[in-house]
């Protein structure tokens, strides 16, 4: 007891301002803990923003270190692009009905789980699963079941008569973006399922008991209990998994490549085959970039639902 | 299972006659559940089921009419041809798999190694320009890995990284040391500062502290945090493409989309690969389901 620290032995109420460079001095220890994270965090994510923005303003030639500096020219060329706009509503398509398709999936999963019956544990692990594979393997599994000739939906639906000819599900142009989405939605709706689960666990079960001594019945408590009480994950879910589909890569990609005739190319495949495919990295940047705008109007309200818990270091000086 | 006793099962045990009106809606209740989750298991199942079903189907059965999910004569040779080290399809799958091991494993412990401290920061210290390191912490969840890949990869040519174990690794710590550092935060911020209050007044250093309290307490956020990245790091594809391309350098993913490009229509084969790719995953979320529900929850469902 010989050498308390006397910050932690009398309480500071009142604290005189200070000048940002003491403030600095005076946590140091803070930089020592968070300066290799962040050391890190530039050179893999700092690093590469600004070099991609640079690079945007920049023709790049392929395989020539020779950079052109043209001002907007790929922003210019970007908008007036062919593709542009099938690409938008593409990933408009994918984003939004990957989510809405998943949150009602997810959501069902959870409501039924959730009812403390025999077996709901080993069908909730078993639903789980797909979210726990990896992409790539969800990717070539589904290419696999969706095979026009030899693919597992196309043959059994013919031999129970459901159809006369294959689906070409990946082959048709108005059929992929679906197909990709009902593939994408398998994916994720573990995940909603998991997060409304939590959701649903940590309702205090008063509420329902107080609800039923009033009378209220099974519909009457979902709508004013269930659906109040878990808005905030509902929330935050919502804005991971449309963050999630929107920047989704590894299915679309080795399922289609975003063919047929680009048919579904979304924005990330096309920022891929334009940069890595056809080595035309200045436009990809350009692509990148419009991508970063778009994000940034999502990160706000990403940000804004994450930060939301607790925050300790108010009552805690070190 | 005690909830078995509970509502609708009761209705089980009496004869059908004597039905009231109340156990029949019990029993309603009950169908319903059981049928919707029974629908919803069998689309999320079914899919593994024919990817198990094809892997140890003979080649040639792919190709017989009528298809059945339960093969009428299953056998392991999709498993042995596309590992087998003498066999030109399964030459490499050693390598691969070595490759996914270190590169998962190394990935994940790091990241939690520089996370830790870091997150006990921003739970704990105030220091000028916090909000603005976290916010681009939780920020970088948002953006693509594909938009760093043509940066990344220049980077790695410079500093003579690209296919090597340290390039791939170092790559990753783009996706698991932001999500390690919100998921361990939230953690260090679920238990009280009082902890720490008492062993520094017990004369422990601020450090000491760090590592001899919360640490402890937190094995379990660490343990989902580690197998969280690692399943991350697992799965992960286009920067394993281009960072790690050749031969000896491939992971598990990049080295399917290879095998595949070589063997277009080994689907018996390719399916064989998917099983061996997805049981470590697959086996460590069944053992640590908890670990892995509460790293995905919390944060989303904290008070």
């Amino acid at each position: 007891m010989a050498n308390i620290p006397v910050e932690l032995a009398v309480p500071v109420l009142v604290r005189p301002r200070q000048t940002l460079f003491q403030q600095i001095i005076k946590n140091r220890h803070a930089y020592l803990y968070v300066g290799p994270a962040l050391f890190i965090m530039a050179l893999v994510l700092l690093y590469p923003l600004i070099y991609t923005i640079t690079l945007s303003f920049f023709n790049t030639p392929a395989r020539s270190p020779d950079w052109v500096f043209i001002g907007l020219g790929n922003y210019i060329e970007l908008f007036n692009h062919q593709l542009f706009w099938l690409v938008m509503r593409n990933t408009v398509s994918w984003t939004i009905g990957s989510t809405i398709s998943s949150f009602i999936l997810g959501m069902a999963a959870a409501l039924l789980v959730n009812n403390r019956l025999p077996f709901m544990g080993l069908f909730k692990a078993l639903m789980i699963i797909p979210y726990v594979l990896g992409h790539v393997t969800a990717a070539y599994l589904w290419r696999w079941l969706m095979h026009p000739d030899l693919g597992f939906i196309s043959m059994f639906a013919q031999q129970i008569g459901l159809i006369n000819r294959p689906i070409p599900f990946l082959q048709d142009g108005n059929l992929v973006m679906w197909s990709l989405v009902l593939v994408n939605t398998w994916k994720t709706f573990p995940f909603v399922m998991i997060m409304i689960l939590a959701g649903l666990q940590a309702i205090p079960q008063d509420l329902y008991k107080a609800a039923r001594v009033d009378g209220a019945n099974v519909f009457q408590q979902f709508m004013e209990i269930t659906i109040p009480q878990l808005m905030p994950v509902i929330m935050v879910t919502t804005v991971l998994t449309v963050i999630g589909n929107f920047n989704s890569f590894t299915i679309p990609w080795i399922m289609t490549g975003g063919g047929p005739a680009n048919q579904s190319e979304i924005i990330i495949t096309w920022i891929y085959g334009t940069g890595i495919r056809n080595l035309r990295y200045g436009f990809s940047s350009a692509i990148s970039v419009v991508l970063f705008i778009i994000l940034g109007v999502f990160s706000y309200y990403y940000v804004r639902t994450l930060t939301r818990g607790s925050d300790r270091s108010a009552e805690f000086e070190g | 299972m005690s909830a078995i006793t509970q509502g609708g099962s009761q209705a089980v045990a009496y004869p059908a006659r004597r039905f009231g009106i109340k156990q029949r809606r019990a029993l309603l209740r009950l169908t319903i559940i059981y049928a919707g989750t029974m629908v919803l298991a069998l689309f999320a199942a079914l899919p593994m089921v024919w990817m198990v079903s094809t892997a140890i189907k003979p080649r040639s059965d792919v190709f017989r009419e009528p298809t059945t999910i339960i093969p009428t004569n299953a056998t392991l040779e999709n498993f042995i041809r596309v590992t087998e080290p003498l066999t030109p399809s399964g030459r490499y799958f050693g390598t691969y798999f070595l490759n996914s091991t270190i590169v998962s494993v190394a990935s994940s412990v790091f990241s939690v190694m520089i996370a830790a401290p870091a997150a006990y920061a921003f739970s704990r210290f105030r220091f000028p320009g916090k909000q603005v390191a976290y916010f681009a912490i939780l920020a970088r969840n948002m953006f693509p890995l594909i938009v760093f890949l043509i940066p990344l990869f220049t980077l790695m040519t410079a500093l003579q990284l690209v296919n090597t174990y340290a390039g791939l690794i170092i790559a990753y710590l783009t996706f698991t040391l932001p999500l390690s550092i919100w998921l361990l935060k939230g953690f260090f911020d679920g238990i009280p500062p009082e902890l720490e209050r008492a062993a520094r007044i017990d004369g422990c250093t601020r450090f000491g502290a760090f590592v001899r309290i919360i640490l402890p307490l937190t094995t379990p956020g660490l343990a989902a945090t580690v197998i969280y990245s690692f399943v991350q790091a697992w799965n992960e594809f286009p920067y394993a493409l281009n960072l790690a391309y050749s031969t000896n350098m491939r992971t598990l993913p990049v080295g399917m989309t290879f095998f595949f490009s070589e063997n277009q229509s080994d689907w018996t084969g390719l399916m064989a690969t998917a099983v061996i790719i997805s049981i470590p995953v697959v086996i460590i979320f069944m053992i640590l389901q908890r670990y892995f529900v509460s790293a995905l929850t919390q944060g989303a469902v904290k008070a």
